[in-house]
């Protein structure tokens, strides 16, 4: 079935809501104080307090930059590769302060433009999470050559 | 009034050490407690139906009182009022208790009880009650809610907050230093003793 996702319109349109997506992420929180993103950080109560700061400065540009690469189709397999591993690691976090009960008002996604609960911010992830796939799929058989896979 | 607070806010940030006007004590500027000629200042900007901002109160209240000499706390409103329907009413009514020098214990009840009020839908009632409670005059109580000088009060605050690129609450400043959100007290301890030491280079 990822065969028929990896037609090459549906993975533009997948490629540009993913990227889009952290590219509105990152420049949402890079509009912030540093101490506003490191205060995100904070309430998820997974990084010692030391390294929060220096996270909160880099958080928007690791989210922006591969972002803006996949929309642009620069390196589109290290950037969905990249996105997709933050993807999985974004949903971790949302279960794991689902599971520990923090009382998030907000998931910080969007830096506080639009505030999300983190069982909301799960499910959006979930489909973004979904279309990445074929993204990768997609240009992981355009690297290993035609006739291997993709319809592209 | 607004202009002043700006200029106030402004000041106090830069931490220039100037004498400043006297905080707490006449029908302007804004709550203040603890060392009124401290050399560290801490501005809070809160809203009182945010779940942080009341964790931080206690937090906030202990580090002024450990420093009875050096510290003092000031206290902004900046209600969140997209996702408190209450954060407004109680920020006026917080601006009401202040002007009858009931502030610091009204602050107190309403963040103490926040739970119980934050979903009622007759929260304002709660407001006037707590007022009641600490002897305030609540003919006057009532009318200062209403009021547009209120209004403008709470606004002028959340304004500045606004300039200072506030977004989320709690936020304060400890002689300038942002913090956002929630903070142990070893770490504002911490905090308190760079600003001292820096102050003493």
């Amino acid at each position: 079935m990822i065969r028929w996702f990896a037609r090459k319109w549906l993975v533009v349109l997948f490629r540009t809501a993913v990227g889009g997506f952290f590219v509105l992420s990152g420049f949402m929180k890079l509009r912030l104080p540093a101490e506003e993103v490191q205060a995100l950080i904070r309430s998820y109560e997974v990084l010692p307090s030391g390294l929060t700061y220096p996270a909160a400065l880099v958080l928007p540009w690791v989210e922006l930059v591969p972002g803006a690469l996949l929309v642009l189709g620069i390196v589109p397999l290290y950037s969905i590769a990249a996105i997709t591993g933050m993807m999985v690691f974004f949903m971790a976090l949302l279960i794991s302060v689902i599971v520990r009960g923090i009382p998030l008002e907000d998931c910080g996604c969007l830096g506080g433009w639009i505030r999300e609960t983190p069982p909301e911010a799960l499910g959006r992830d979930v489909v973004l999470f979904l279309f990445c796939l074929p993204v990768f799929y997609h240009y992981w058989n355009r690297i290993r050559g035609p006739g291997s896979g993709g319809s592209a | 009034m607004g202009n002043r607070r700006i200029l106030m806010t402004a000041v106090l940030l830069l931490g220039t050490g100037l004498p400043l006007p006297a905080f707490g004590t006449g029908d302007h500027g804004d709550p203040m407690k603890g060392a009124p000629g401290g050399k560290v200042t801490v501005i809070e900007y809160s809203d009182f139906q945010c779940p942080a901002c009341a964790a931080m109160a206690p937090v906030l209240d202990r580090l002024a009182q450990n420093h009875p000499r050096d510290v003092r706390l000031i206290y902004k409103n900046f209600p969140l009022t997209q996702i408190h329907r209450w954060a407004d009413t109680a920020a006026r009514a917080g601006e009401c208790a202040y002007d009858q020098d009931r502030f610091w214990e009204f602050h107190d009840l309403l963040f103490g009880s926040q739970a119980e009020w934050a979903g009622d839908p007759a929260a304002r009632t709660r407001f006037q009650d707590f007022a009641g409670r600490l002897k305030m005059d609540r003919t006057a109580f009532d009318r200062c809610i209403d009021s547009e000088s209120t209004r403008l009060a709470v606004e002028s605050d959340s304004g500045e907050g606004r300039l200072l690129n506030i977004h989320g609450t709690p936020t304060f400043f400890i002689n300038g230093k942002r913090f956002v959100g929630i903070w142990k007290i070893e770490e504002l301890e911490k905090a308190v003793r760079d600003a001292l030491s820096g102050d003493a280079k």
